[in-house]
């Protein structure tokens, strides 16, 4: 599933990130890579930002780069 | 050592550091051929002069915005020799921090590291082991915390010998590097929810949100309408009662209170008496706009808005209206450049550089300039219509707000280029370091005073030269038809539209003897308001976006006010 679809408050690992070097690169620059656990905080309503933790940074993300960023729940 | 680098990704303290380390006098500069500022100042290491910089934050050395591609720069010009890199770190985000490092660390540079935030560390559950990594990564690592100043004094002993590191991380893929070097030297242990993080939660929360962000912006505009009106009342309308304008009497008595002098000087006496709105003399009116009118609001708009920049508050609210700029081609946090705006125009448009492509900064620009009174008009125009209330000054900012949102959605459609989505940090609340607040209001303020001053005092005498050479009559007689068939207003109104290519507020302040009704004073405020920025901000437009660029701005300005206003006049 994709970060939109996946639940907020629960731990979530990225599985792949399908978007081009360039995209790929700027959400590396804040941490957002491959294998990395993150949690959704919140979405705003009509395709607006999505806001995540990682780590201890919080990061908006825009709905269309949010579609490409595939996530599993981590489980316990 | 000639020069330290502050280098480090935004919001890591870096401007606190260099307050500290820095003595008071601070250039803000920009890079050659851009409009990106950074700023500098001087420091002492071993008793010798040595220049900090500190460029703006940065992620990565492969910029992604013209602001990021500044900081690579002033980084690649530096002499090897001559320059060391501090790199301040903020410790809450070692792992993702570490990133820039390497890359830093992989220069020849010699290179300290800061581990700033310090203090924040504890309660959020995190234990760095300093010495460990300064061992792994082989160069300083002190512990800083910008607001009290912990470590600063570490720092500056530890920059009267630098060497360059020699870690070298290989072949190795970096984020597998640091995962080591973080594994090795941080403790993650379970912490509670603090009420500050409840906060931060709620505030980009998509319901609590909103009414959070209307409590701030209403809290926001009754503290600077406060501070503004206090400064007017207290200071700056009694010193130029009491003691300027009996001044200015005097030498009034000495030119016998007429002639060519006098007239330039001191302006037209209204009942035997100096008016500051109405004389319109350089040292009457022209010394009062800018200094009694303006700037109380001009010091109280930016200390807030200031306050809210530091505190982290800004970046909420961009996600918050993400949806509504994007009706106009931008992202969300273009409300930056517009709330910059509402100070000064010129660093509205200064601020537009935070815009990852042209086709955003093309839009955010005009705009801005088309639809964001700065400070100095705002005041002008509550003098004329706050008389009026709500019923006076609300068609002028609902229009505004309408002309903003129409054209930018036509720009959005029409301007080729691509609008991309917000990607940010959104940093922790946290208290701002008053010292370099104050630093960044004082920056402001002057900047208002050295470029705002000179064209207010300029302008005056300008109008006054026109009038004295029966200029502005001439031009009455050609356009004053046209203005009065399409605006409503009357033919001496030209004058105004002319002064104001120069300065707003003084063009606003020239409606004042003119008693015009509500009506009139509304149309002649939005038109004022749009048709074409003042001389300061059309010179940075102008090399910001390029002469192509510029020219279809002017034009859709142009155009789109006289249209405004036209509608505006018939339904007034």
């Amino acid at each position: 599933m994709n970060l939109i679809q996946a639940k907020s408050n629960v731990d979530l690992i990225i599985k792949s990130i399908s978007r081009g070097r360039r995209g790929r690169e700027r959400l590396m620059n804040m941490g957002i890579r491959e294998g990395v656990i993150i949690r959704k905080l919140s979405q705003q309503p009509f395709r607006g930002p999505i806001i995540l933790k990682i780590g201890n940074s919080t990061v908006a993300v825009g709905w269309r780069m949010a579609e490409f960023i595939l996530v599993e729940e981590a489980g316990e | 050592m000639k020069k330290i680098l502050l280098m480090g990704n935004p919001n890591v303290g870096k401007s606190a550091i260099f307050t500290r380390l820095t003595s008071i006098r601070v250039i803000a500069s920009n890079y050659p051929g851009t409009t990106v500022e950074f700023t500098r100042g001087n420091t002492k290491i071993n008793s010798k002069n040595v220049e900090v910089i500190d460029p703006p934050g940065t992620y990565s050395l492969e910029p992604t915005t013209p602001a990021e591609r500044v900081a690579t720069k002033l980084l690649e010009e530096s002499d090897l020799k001559e320059t060391v890199i501090v790199n301040v770190v903020d410790s809450t985000n070692l792992e993702r921090n570490l990133n820039l490092t390497l890359q830093l660390l992989s220069t020849d540079f010699p290179v300290i590291v800061l581990l700033n935030f310090w203090d924040e560390i504890r309660h959020r559950g995190i234990k760095i082991n300093a010495e460990k990594l300064s061992e792994l990564l082989k160069i300083k690592a002190i512990p800083t915390v910008g607001i009290t100043g912990l470590g600063i004094q570490e720092l500056r002993e530890s920059l009267k010998e630098v060497e360059k590191s020699d870690f070298n991380i290989g072949k190795e893929d970096p984020w597998s590097a640091i995962g080591k070097i973080v594994q090795e030297t941080q403790v993650l242990q379970h912490h509670h929810h603090t009420f500050l993080e409840s906060l931060e939660d709620a505030s980009t929360h998509p319901i609590a949100g909103f009414p959070i962000a209307l409590l701030v912006l209403l809290f926001s505009f009754t503290i600077i309408r406060f501070i503004g009106e206090g400064l007017i009342r207290w200071v700056f309308e009694p010193f130029f009662v009491n003691i300027w304008a009996p001044f200015l009497m005097r030498i009034s008595s000495l030119l016998n209170h007429s002639g060519f002098w006098h007239n330039i000087l001191i302006g037209k006496l209204v009942n035997h008496e100096i008016d500051f709105f109405q004389s319109f003399g350089i040292l009457s009116t022209g010394l009062f706009i800018p200094i009694a009118a303006v700037l109380p609001y001009i010091i109280s708009f930016y200390l807030l808005l200031s306050f809210l920049e530091d505190s982290g508050y800004l970046p909420r609210l961009a996600v918050l209206l993400d949806r509504l700029t994007h009706q106009v081609g931008i992202h969300g946090m273009g409300i930056i450049p517009m709330l910059l705006g509402l100070g000064c125009n010129v660093p509205g448009a200064l601020a537009t550089r935070i815009m990852e492509t042209r086709k955003e900064r093309f839009i955010a620009a005009t705009i801005m300039a088309i639809s964001v009174p700065c400070m100095a008009q705002i005041a002008m125009i509550f003098g004329l219509l706050g008389k009026y209330g709500f019923r006076g000054l609300a068609p002028v900012a609902g229009t505004l707000f309408i002309v903003w949102l129409v054209l930018g959605k036509i720009m959005s459609k029409f301007v080729s280029g691509e609008s991309p989505e917000i990607f940010t940090e959104i940093p922790p609340y946290r208290l701002p370091y008053f010292k370099s607040l104050l630093k960044k209001v004082w920056m402001r303020i002057r900047w208002f005073l050295k470029e705002a001053l000179p064209f207010v005092l300029i302008g005056v005498l300008i109008v006054n030269l026109l009038y004295v050479f029966g200029i502005i009559n001439f031009l009455s007689q050609i356009f004053g038809p046209f203005i009065s068939k399409i605006l409503g207003l009357p033919p001496e109104a030209i004058a105004a539209l002319l002064i104001g290519f120069l300065r707003k507020d003084v063009a606003v302040g020239m409606l004042a003897p003119l008693s015009l009704s509500m009506g009139q004073l509304i149309t002649a405020s939005v038109v004022l308001a749009m048709y074409f920025p003042c001389v300061a901000t059309f010179v940075v437009l102008f090399r910001e976006l390029g002469f192509l660029d510029m020219l279809k701005s002017t034009i859709i300005m142009i155009t789109s006010a006289f249209f405004v206003g036209w509608i505006l006049n018939l339904i007034y």
